[in-house]
């Protein structure tokens, strides 16, 4: 077992073969260290009666990098007027809605469901 | 830019292996799992694969003969005439790239993925398997799932980083902002069932601003309670202590007043007591006074009064009986007679009494009639016996009188001895000494009665006793007095004002007490702490954060949906004419020369032009299948030439064309053959009937 899935099945503590569970991988990610539920489901599937892994982390905006993203696609497009609007935010709190709206639509633009 | 050739060491399956490429088309043969889809994850991995990581990614692709081992890949490139060698050894963790031209060398990861970034186009492993790797799924997608075109084109410039679409995600984001205001707005019978979270938050937030003003209320009537409470404990301290102050008060006063009286009573008492003993002392003088003189008129208490009398009687018998005497003889002398003889007087005595009682007889009884005959015979007697007369003569009256003289000469020296032994004179001082001594005896008795009267049963020492304590008390009371300390002389209306000053405070007091006991009550009825209402503005700042967070993410929700559509639009209005002409290119072998015009509408609908109806029509419902799949197929090639406008992009297509009939094949390779033009296009395919399309490599 690799060394990464040994981690996050370190977070799957308490696994038996009888027990459902549901876990959802929330917060910042790192694209790097990127989850594929699917394939970790597949993973650990024998350790669970049902796993269901959500991955409604988001990309850290530090992570999101416009030069990863051509204009030419809606996603590029929308992280460079993202950014515009976060360097144009006259207040924080414009800055902080603007930094999470970016990060809420590149994640459900790469195909995570995070909207609430 | 294109790809020259491809090395690989150690990967998957392949212990060694490589390929080169032309820079046109590659058709890559070979049977099902032998490592066509190994071959697009080594082009990946040698693009994009950072050698010093370990991931998932990477760590899936390691050898399967040798699975400690990791792999190697060696890519060799041309970019604008010049020949450039990438290394990746991801065993060593090493990283190495030279441009063979210009000697240019690196093995930083970072500078090699900006300039392949630069010179090729290729940002990244998700980007590039979206948009350079045409699987067999997403023709089928649109082929056999009636996917619509548009709908396929639109995820296309979305980025294709994921199975939602543009639409899906915003409609997702307006029904999250409508699920934020779910029951927003409404009242009475249309309030919602299941409130949104602004809407149950900011019914929480009046709850609690309510529940908070009903504590506060609360709280406040409980302090004020406790402060009404804490004053009339001090007015009932207060009254208390003035109850007590005026208790003492009066007290003094009844004590100073009870103190005066029982002085006056005592000074009255002792007065009397002092007057008695006074009016005592007075009688005692005076009883000395008479003792003494008792003492003196002691001698006379012994005389025998009768014998004086005795004698003073028979000295006047005998003066009598002397004068008698010398005046019958005086008489005889003067009827110059010597002799005289007179009727007994016994008998005349005798003879009246029974004369009279003789006399009753006629009245009462004949038997008092012997008083007569007693009378005469008593008469008879007197006259046979001689005694009926009787004789007188001078001498013998002579010696009578001398005789008696003498007697009476005698009786009279002893009288006379007598009154000198008691120091009188004469009969009369002796009576009046008696009388005196009687007198003073009689004053004496009457001095001790009184005294007795004034001690009543008492002595005078006591009285003296009682006299002292009374003076000692009298100065006590006094001592006591003074120790009241009144600043003025108590009147009878101080008591009176004192007294009604009591009762009006005892009643003040007992309502006082009352009122403490109802505010009380209220106390710890109220079960409300300051406690409460701290929960309650912490539950309130938490719901108050909250509510601001749901108001920034629905914001953050609009914001996105907004600013996607911006992107989208923005990303349409300049792709939509590469597309176009992509399309248009194609269109008539495509649809062999049926249509020869073709747009995209802004809803991303293909519309053609019909010669036959002289009007654009919906491709969707007018054409076939197959048609619409070779349209995909350009669309891709063409959003490729939008992202690399310049390069010489390699498209993979991992034997997207099974399902096309042997005519649309064919169509289908003359449309590669001019893409080839400008794109390097390397098919992944099982199947012999591609031999033909270009440089065959076997697996």
């Amino acid at each position: 077992m690799t060394s990464w899935i040994f981690r996050l099945t370190k977070l799957l503590k308490g696994n038996a073969p009888n027990l459902i569970r549901t876990v959802n991988i929330k917060g910042f990610s790192d694209p790097e260290l990127a989850v594929i539920p699917d394939e970790l489901e597949e993973e650990l599937q024998d350790k669970f009666f049902i796993l269901r892994i959500n991955d409604v982390s988001h990309p850290k905006i530090e992570l999101i990098e416009e030069k990863n993203y051509p204009p030419e696609t809606v996603i590029g497009r929308f992280i460079r007027l993202m950014k515009e609007r976060i360097g144009a935010a006259a207040t924080e709190e414009e800055k902080r809605i603007a930094e999470e709206a970016l990060r809420i639509g590149v994640a459900e633009l790469e195909g995570k469901e995070v909207i609430e | 830019m294109f790809l020259k050739s491809l090395y690989l060491k150690n990967f998957k399956r392949f212990d060694e292996l490589k390929i080169d490429f032309p820079d046109d088309i590659t058709v890559v043969i070979g049977p099902n799992e032998k490592g066509k889809s190994t071959l697009v994850s080594a082009i990946i991995a040698g693009l994009f694969y950072d050698p010093k990581k370990r991931n998932r990614e990477i760590e899936v692709l390691r050898s399967w003969q040798s699975p400690d081992k990791f792999y190697e890949i060696k890519m060799e490139f041309e970019a604008n005439g010049e020949n450039c060698v990438l290394l990746k050894d991801f065993e060593r963790k090493k990283i190495f790239f030279e441009n063979q031209a210009t000697g240019e060398k690196s093995d930083d990861f970072q500078e090699i993925t900006e300039k392949f970034r630069q010179i090729g186009g290729y940002r990244n492993a998700k980007l590039f398997e979206s948009t350079s790797c045409v699987r067999q799924e997403q023709i089928a997608s649109v082929a056999v799932e009636k996917k619509e075109l548009g709908r396929a084109l639109e995820d296309l410039i979305g980025g294709g980083f994921g199975s939602r679409g543009f639409g899906e995600i915003i409609q997702r984001l307006e029904k999250a902002v409508a699920d934020l205001n779910r029951g927003r707005g409404e009242s009475g019978w249309r309030i919602a069932k299941n409130p949104g979270l602004i809407k149950s938050l900011e019914d929480k937030i009046g709850k609690n601003a309510e529940t908070r003003l009903a504590a506060e209320e609360a709280l406040k009537k409980v302090q004020d309670a406790w402060l009404n409470f804490w004053r009339l404990e001090g007015d009932f301290e207060k009254i208390s202590k003035d109850i007590e102050l005026s208790k003492k008060e009066l007290e003094n006063i009844r004590t100073y007043t009870s103190l005066r009286k029982e002085m006056a009573d005592a000074k009255v008492k002792l007065e009397e007591i002092s007057g008695d003993l006074r009016e005592i002392e007075g009688l005692r003088k005076k009883i000395s006074q008479l003792d003494a003189y008792l003492e003196k008129l002691e001698p006379y208490r012994a005389v025998d009064y009768n014998e004086f009398l005795n004698v003073l009687h028979s000295i006047k018998v005998r003066e009598e009986r002397l004068e008698e005497l010398r005046e019958r003889r005086e008489i005889l002398r003067s009827q110059g007679k010597k002799t005289k003889e007179f009727i007994n007087p016994l008998l005349i005595y005798l003879m009246l009494p029974l004369t009279a009682a003789g006399a009753l007889g006629f009245f009462f009884s004949p038997w008092f009639f012997f008083a007569w005959i007693l009378e005469g015979i008593l008469l008879l007697w007197f006259a046979f016996s001689h005694r009926t007369l009787k004789r007188l003569t001078d001498a013998e009256l002579q010696n009578q009188i001398v005789g008696l003289e003498k007697e009476l000469t005698e009786i009279k020296k002893q009288l006379a001895n007598k009154f000198e032994a008691y120091n009188v004179e004469s009969f009369e001082e002796l009576e009046e000494a008696k009388q005196y001594l009687a007198q003073f005896e009689k004053e004496k008795h009457l001095l001790e009665s009184k005294i007795e009267g004034i001690l009543r049963n008492q002595t005078a020492e006591t009285l003296k006793a009682k006299q002292h304590e009374l003076a000692g008390r009298l100065l006590v009371d006094e001592a006591k007095i003074e120790r009241i300390q009144l600043t003025r002389e108590p009147e009878n209306r101080d008591v009176i004002a004192l007294e009604n000053r009591l009762e009006n405070s005892a009643k003040e007091k007992e309502k006082l007490q009352k009122e403490m006991i109802e505010t009380k009550a209220v106390i710890s009825q109220t079960r409300v702490s300051e406690d409460d209402i701290f929960n309650l503005e912490a539950q309130m700042g938490q719901l108050e954060r909250k509510l601001q967070k749901a108001f920034e993410k629905e914001k953050v929700y609009k914001l996105t949906a907004e600013v996607l559509s911006q992107a989208k639009k923005e990303t349409e209005k300049d792709s939509r004419g590469v597309l176009e002409k992509y399309m248009r290119e194609f269109l008539a072998e495509i649809t062999d020369g049926r249509y020869r015009q073709i747009s995209i509408t802004d809803d991303w609908l293909l519309k053609v032009f019909s010669p036959e109806k002289g009007e654009e029509i919906l491709p969707d419902g007018q054409l076939s299948q197959g048609t619409i799949d070779q349209f995909y197929l350009v669309a891709r090639f063409a959003f490729l030439k939008l992202l690399f406008p310049q390069a010489r992009p390699l498209i993979i297509l991992d034997d997207p064309f099974q399902s096309f009939d042997k005519k649309r094949r064919q169509k289908t390779k003359k449309i590669l053959k001019e893409l080839s033009r400008e794109f390097q296009i390397l098919l992944l395919t099982h199947s012999d009937d591609y031999n033909d399309w270009g440089t065959v490599k076997k697996l």
